[in-house]
C-alpha cells in the first residue's frame, strides 16, 4: 500500500469537504457560525439549570458539570456522525458525483471517513469552545478540574473510530434511500443523544429501554470523557468502562467493515449508486 | 499480429425488476473489443448501451454472464478494472459547482493518487489538447454545457486511462462543440493517450465518423458487429432515397407499407421549412411506381434523391425501425 498516495486522497478529500463546508463565506464567519449554532443549544440547557437551581435554591455543581459535558462533548459525535452520513446524499443527489468518486477512490468506505473527519474536527472546535463557555456559565470552578491528557486523547480517538463506524454502517443504509438519507442521520443523532447518558444517567431509563442504550458505545464513552476531563467525577471502575469502550469499538469497526461490503455490492446490484431523485 | 482484446463480454445478461415486473435490458450480449480502437455502440435509447457500460465500468453488477476490462473481471477484481479505466458521460452536470474547474480537476487528479504537482502538469497536459483556458477558473455552476462536457472529458483523462468510456459524449451539444470533442476523441486514440475508447452514442453520424468497428444494439441485444464498411455491405442490395415532401401530408405516408420492395423507411421533419424527408430503403427499382402513388394520395412530393447507404440505414435494415423512433 502506497501510504503516501493515500495521504494525497485524504488531504484532497479533507481540503474538499472544507470548501464545500466553508466556500459560502469567509473563514473567520464560517468558524464563527460552526461554533454558534451548538453554542445556543448549550445556552439553552445553562439557562435551563440556571433556572431550576435560582426557583429551588439548589446548586448542584454535579449536574451543571454533567449538563455541560453531555451537551458539548456529543457535538463533538453528532457533528462528525452527521457530516459523514450526510455525505451519500450530499454527493450522489446534489454533486452527482458519487458514481465518478466510487470510480477514482479506491474504497469507498474509507473515502467517507475522510469524508467525516473534517466534520470531527469543527465538531472539537466547536465542543472546546462549548465546554469552556458552558463550565463558566453554571459556576463550575474550572480549578478543581483536573485533566488526564492520555486519557483524554485516548477517548476522543476511541470516539472518532465507534461513531464513524457507526456512520458509516448508516451512510451504507441510507444508499438505498435517496429520499429518506438525510433523515436516517437525524434519526441516529437523536436516538444517541436520547440514548448516550447525555442530559442524564442511562439508569434513568425505563428497564425496557436500556438494553438499546448498552448497544451503542455512547454511554461508556460520555462516562469517561466527564472522568478524563475531572478525575474526582465518579464512574465507578474506569478501566472496566474502558474495557467495555474498547470491546464496543471493535465490534463497531468489525460490523462496519462487513456491513458496508454488504450494502456496496447490494447498490451495485440495484444499481444505485447512481440513484436520484433528480430534485 | 493479432490485437489484444481489452474488453469482453459473454452472454452477458441484465435484468431489472419492478415488483413483478422483470426488464431485460442486456440479453446474452457477447463483445470483443480489441486494443487500439473506438469501438461504437449504436442503438436508439433505452437499447441498453448504458447498461453495458455501467456493468464494464463496474457500476453495476450484471445478472448472469462474464465480462473483462483490461483483462480482470468486472465484478471478482473490480479495484483492479477501475485503476485502468475513465468515464465520461454526456448531458450531465456532476461536479462540485462550489469550486472552479481547476479545482474540481486538482481534487480529482490527488484522490487518483497523483500528488498535488503531478495533478498541475497533468491539467496543463490536458489544457493544450482540449483549449480549457477560457473557464479553467471559472466556477463549475457557471459554465455552458459545451464547457462542461470538455470538463467532464478532462476528469475522465486525469488518471491516464488505458481504456476510456464515453457515454453519448455530445449529448446536447452544439454542433460546433460537439465537433471539437469529435476532433478530441479522435487524437487521443490516433496520438495512443488512451489505448481502447468503448463509446455509445445514437447519433449515426458520430459513430461513423469515430468508429473502427460498431456493434448495433437493440433491445438489449447485439444485432450486428463489423467496421461501418462492413455493416453498409449489409444492405448492399438494397437502394435508398430520399424523397422530401411537405410536412402537412406526413400523416398520409402510412401508404409506404404497401409496397413490399420498401424494406424500411424513417421520417425526419424540418418544422422551419415545413418539409419532411423520408428515407426509404427499397429492393428493387420501384421508385417510379412509389411516387405516382404518393401523388395520387394527394402527397405533394418536392424532391427525390438517391443516397449512400449509412448506419441508420443498416439499423433500419435490420431492426426495422429507425434509430430516433421510440419504442412502441
Amino acid at each position: 500500500m502506497d501510504i503516501g498516495k493515500w495521504l494525497t486522497r485524504f488531504k484532497a478529500v479533507v481540503w474538499l469537504t472544507w470548501k464545500e463546508q466553508s466556500g459560502w463565506t469567509k473563514p473567520p464567519y464560517y468558524f464563527g457560525y460552526i461554533i454558534i449554532t451548538p453554542f445556543f443549544q448549550l445556552i439553552l440547557y445553562a439557562y435551563m439549570y440556571i433556572v431550576i437551581a435560582f426557583y429551588s435554591g439548589l446548586v448542584d455543581i454535579e449536574m451543571a458539570y454533567y449538563l455541560v459535558t453531555g451537551v458539548s462533548l456529543y457535538n463533538f459525535i453528532g457533528a462528525g456522525l452527521y457530516g459523514l452520513i450526510w455525505t451519500v446524499h450530499s454527493e450522489r443527489e446534489h454533486f452527482r458525483t458519487l458514481k465518478y468518486t466510487y470510480m477514482a477512490f479506491p474504497n469507498l468506505q474509507l473515502y467517507l471517513l475522510s469524508r467525516g473527519f473534517f466534520h470531527y474536527i469543527t465538531g472539537a472546535l466547536s465542543t472546546l469552545v462549548m465546554l469552556l463557555t458552558g463550565l463558566i456559565l453554571t459556576g463550575v470552578p474550572l480549578g478543581t478540574l483536573s485533566v488526564k491528557p492520555m486519557l483524554l486523547i485516548i477517548l476522543i480517538i476511541l470516539g472518532f473510530l465507534w461513531s464513524s463506524q457507526l456512520g458509516i454502517m448508516v451512510a451504507g443504509s441510507s444508499i438505498f434511500s435517496s429520499e429518506y438519507g438525510p433523515l436516517i442521520s437525524e434519526a441516529v443523532g437523536g436516538i444517541l443523544f436520547l440514548l448516550g447518558a447525555v442530559l442524564y444517567p442511562i439508569e434513568s431509563l425505563p428497564d425496557y429501554i436500556r438494553p438499546f442504550a448498552d448497544v451503542f458505545p455512547m454511554r461508556e464513552w460520555m462516562e469517561l470523557m466527564r472522568y478524563a476531563l475531572n478525575s474526582s467525577y465518579n464512574v465507578g471502575d474506569p478501566n472496566q468502562l474502558l474495557f467495555q469502550l474498547v470491546v464496543k469499538t471493535i465490534i463497531y469497526v468489525v460490523a462496519a467493515i462487513i456491513f458496508f461490503r454488504f450494502t456496496e455490492n447490494l447498490a451495485r446490484k440495484k444499481g444505485l449508486l447512481e440513484a436520484t431523485l433528480h430534485h | 499480429m493479432a490485437m489484444q482484446t481489452t474488453i469482453e463480454t459473454r452472454d452477458l445478461v441484465r435484468i431489472f425488476k419492478h415488483g413483478d415486473e422483470e426488464f431485460r435490458a442486456l440479453d446474452k450480449v457477447s463483445i470483443e473489443v480489441p486494443e487500439g480502437v473506438i469501438y461504437g455502440l449504436l442503438g436508439p435509447n433505452g437499447a441498453g448501451k448504458t447498461t453495458l457500460i455501467r456493468i464494464l465500468t463496474t457500476l453495476l453488477l450484471p445478472s448472469d454472464g462474464d465480462a473483462y476490462v483490461g483483462g480482470y473481471h468486472v465484478v471478482r477484481e473490480a479495484n483492479k478494472v477501475r485503476k485502468i479505466i475513465n468515464l465520461v458521460s454526456g448531458g450531465e452536470r456532476p461536479g462540485y459547482g462550489i469550486l472552479t474547474v481547476r479545482e474540481n480537476l486538482m481534487y480529482y487528479g490527488q484522490v487518483y493518487g497523483l500528488s498535488w504537482r503531478e495533478t498541475k502538469k497533468r491539467i496543463e497536459e490536458i489544457n493544450e489538447l482540449l483549449h480549457l483556458d477560457e473557464f479553467l477558473d471559472k466556477r463549475l455552476n457557471s459554465i455552458s454545457t459545451g464547457m462542461m462536457q470538455k470538463y467532464a472529458l478532462a476528469r475522465g483523462l486525469l488518471n491516464h486511462p488505458q481504456i476510456l468510456f464515453l457515454d453519448e459524449p455530445t449529448l446536447g451539444l452544439d454542433v460546433q462543440n460537439a465537433r471539437h470533442i469529435r476532433r478530441v476523441i479522435k487524437h487521443l486514440i490516433e496520438d495512443k493517450e488512451i489505448r481502447t475508447i468503448l463509446l455509445t452514442s445514437h447519433y449515426m453520424a458520430e459513430v461513423e465518423e469515430l468508429c473502427d468497428i460498431v456493434s448495433i444494439i437493440d433491445r438489449g441485444r447485439i444485432i450486428a458487429t463489423g467496421s461501418p464498411d462492413e455493416l453498409r455491405r449489409l444492405v448492399k442490395d438494397e437502394i435508398i432515397y430520399n424523397i422530401d415532401v411537405r410536412l402537412s401530408d406526413i400523416d398520409r405516408i402510412r401508404i409506404l407499407r404497401r409496397f413490399s420492395s420498401v424494406v424500411g423507411y424513417t421520417v425526419k421533419t424540418r418544422q422551419l421549412t415545413g418539409e419532411a424527408r423520408i428515407r426509404m430503403i427499397l429492393t428493387g427499382e420501384d421508385i417510379a411506381r412509389i411516387i405516382r402513388t404518393l401523388e395520387e394520395e394527394n402527397i405533394h412530393v418536392l424532391r427525390v434523391s438517391r443516397d449512400e447507404v449509412s448506419l441508420e440505414d443498416v439499423f433500419l435494415r435490420l431492426v426495422g425501425r429507425g434509430l430516433e423512433d421510440e419504442y412502441e
